[in-house]
């Protein structure tokens, strides 16, 4: 059954905001939500929870509309904070008894994903001496990125079935950043539902089987990734060579995106042309050190799809 | 609710400014009598050596037939006192109130917040938990002014605070004063607390930064000053329709219902009935603050006031 989202509309004013959105995930895995700044992927997360009266449409949990009452959600914002003045530990205490989670529980997954996340000495901070008091740490001490550490704790303690993460690794570090995705992929393999908004296309490419691309409120791309790819062919080439190639690559009627030495990226027709081009460099002695042919990346198809926006 | 209610709560006495200003506010009611006594009282030690002397009032019949069971001075100097506590549980909640709405939004938690709880639940949970806290400190106030005019008066003469408080017209012999009030002062206190708790919850909702915190503040602190100058000046007035009027009349009636009531000018009828009209404000601004708070969860620009509030909550959509 999963999750089913039908015809989300949202307009205000005159303006539509979000022009019947629908999707639907009937199995456990990540759905992406992509799209440029101000596209509709926020107003539309804002309205599956709840938070934002929809115009029109529904979302359905195992064919009942979603609440968080029959749906255990977790929920990590793009507009994301702490209590800048509260201790670390009431707050992610708060926010577990306010998911339904018990005291003692939360004590330990607060525990668990401190380990994870590598946030122990901000929320169990050892003491100098015996007699010494522990000053519990507040949240305007810690960096952005620890803040980011404290509010994925929250979204995930009440070990939700379905997870919607907006931007889940902006602004983090690279180690902190395959600390999150290691975890996502242990929510993954743990059979939850995810839905992931986020601009960083590589990291969508990682996770997501499916994708909704939306272009000011309207859904221009939608469906399973690797079909989608599948459907552009394998146009990008990738090739390096000893000698120059730049003849042979014209006469074959490539197109060159980049060039640095003898390194090309290449835009295909399709694969009998970048055939055409291989045994055309071999057959003139070419040293061939990199052949490789590929679909389109997600951020290409992206950009194709969207791109008017920016011209 | 209840979460929010512990948990603001629990922060407000764990916050640092709080626990001085309880603090200045219990040894200045503690001291409060014994200070006084030396420039106010005699300064002789008690007669009996226990609890002060119970003061009492004599007048002629005359005197009391002429002028009746109150007067001018009598209904202005209860008016008077019972504003000013309404006027400072109200005004301090609101302080209070607006910080921790404007705080959360702020600090970009509402939406994490809006995940686990409605949003009119959250605010009414606040509402609360400051609530509490207020009466926590009123009661420590009493509390502690009670157990210094106790322990004072075994050994020196408190009767001067009788004394001052007859020099303004106040004693039994003028008031309604029975077991009713323990009732009827609680709850007045409470639904007073609740309606100008919302109104400020409302204007805060409209704020998006911290800088915009004092003009929120200060729309909420003019309609409680709006209640508190109407009922302290219409009060010593009398007259039956008046006495309606600012019995029905909410915000207003929050500061002079009780006292109409102890004054004897209006019975049980009419107090309930003012406590109904309150209520059902209490309930209606529940159930908008949270539809505005809604509506103002993406909002990040100016601060929108109370007014234009007001009236988008009316057009009742989020």
């Amino acid at each position: 059954m999963g999750l089913e989202v039908k015809n989300l509309h949202k307009k205000y004013g005159d303006k539509v905001v979000v022009d019947n959105l629908s999707f639907e995930m009937k199995d456990p895995g990540v759905y992406a939500l992509l799209g440029t700044n101000g596209a509709g992927k926020t107003t539309s997360i804002r309205m599956m929870l709840g938070m934002l009266a929809r115009d029109g449409g529904e979302v359905l949990w195992n064919g009942q509309p979603l609440t968080t009452e029959n749906c255990n959600v977790g929920y990590l914002a793009e507009e994301r904070g702490l209590y800048p003045k509260y201790s670390l530990m009431d707050q992610l205490m708060y926010f577990a008894q306010l998911r339904g989670v018990s005291k003692e529980e939360a004590k330990k997954r607060i525990r668990y994903w401190a380990e994870r996340l590598g946030a122990e000495e901000y929320l169990f901070p050892e003491k100098k001496s015996k007699k010494a008091k522990t000053k519990p740490k507040l949240a305007d001490q810690l960096s952005k990125g620890n803040q980011q550490k404290i509010q994925f704790m929250i979204a995930l303690i009440s070990d939700p079935e379905l997870l919607i993460l907006d931007e889940p690794l902006s602004g983090l570090d690279p180690v902190n950043t395959d600390l999150f995705k290691g975890i996502i992929r242990e929510e993954i393999a743990a059979g939850k539902y995810l839905i992931m908004s986020s601009h960083q296309m590589a990291t969508v490419e990682e996770f997501c089987t499916d994708i909704t691309i939306l272009d000011r409120s309207k859904t221009v791309l939608q469906g399973h990734l690797g079909k989608i790819k599948k459907s552009y062919g394998r146009v990008n080439l990738k090739l390096k060579t000893e000698q120059e190639a730049e003849p042979f690559i014209a006469e074959a009627g490539a197109r060159i995106v980049t060039k640095k030495e003898n390194e090309y990226q290449l835009k295909v027709e399709g694969e009998e042309q970048a055939n055409k081009l291989l045994a055309s460099l071999i057959g003139a002695g070419v040293q061939v050190v990199t052949f490789d042919l590929r679909e389109p990346s997600l951020h290409e198809i992206f950009v194709e799809k969207v791109g008017d926006y920016h011209e | 609710m209840s979460k929010v209610f512990k948990f603001t709560l629990t922060q407000l006495f764990k916050n640092k400014s709080n626990k001085i200003v309880f603090g200045i506010l219990f040894a200045v009611l503690i001291l409060a009598v014994p200070v006084a006594s030396i420039f106010l009282g005699d300064g002789g030690a008690s007669d009996i050596g226990g609890p002060a002397e119970i003061y009492t009032y004599a007048d002629t019949l005359e005197s009391y037939m002429k002028n009746g069971p109150d007067d001018f001075g009598t209904r202005y100097a209860v008016q008077y006192g019972y504003s000013i506590v309404v006027m400072m549980l109200c005004v301090f909640s609101a302080t209070y109130i607006v910080r921790a709405i404007v705080e959360e939004k702020s600090s970009k938690l509402v939406e994490t917040l809006l995940v686990s709880i409605r949003s009119e639940d959250m605010i009414f949970g606040k509402l609360l938990a400051v609530m509490a806290f207020m009466l926590a400190m009123l009661a420590a106030g009493v509390a502690a002014f009670a157990l210094s005019y106790a322990v004072t008066g075994m050994f020196t003469d408190v009767s001067f605070i009788g004394d001052l408080l007859a020099g303004f017209g106040i004693s039994g012999r003028l008031l309604t004063i029975g077991p009713e009030l323990m009732l009827i002062i609680p709850v007045s206190l409470v639904l007073a607390f609740l309606l100008f708790s919302q109104l400020s919850a409302l204007s805060g909702a409209g704020c998006s930064a911290a800088e915009d915190m004092e003009s929120a503040n200060m729309a909420g602190i003019m309609a409680i000053l709006a209640g508190y100058l109407i009922s302290t000046m219409t009060m010593p007035m009398g007259g039956k329709v008046l006495t309606i009027a600012m019995t029905l009349c909410p915000f207003v009636s929050s500061f002079s219902a009780p006292v109409y009531f102890v004054m004897g000018d209006i019975g049980w009828g009419l107090m309930l009935g003012s406590w109904a009209v309150q209520l059902a404000l209490v309930l209606a601004l529940y159930k908008l603050s949270g539809r505005v708070y809604d509506r103002l969860i993406i909002y990040t620009g100016r601060r929108i006031k109370l007014g234009e509030i007001l009236a988008m909550a009316g057009k009742g959509e989020k």
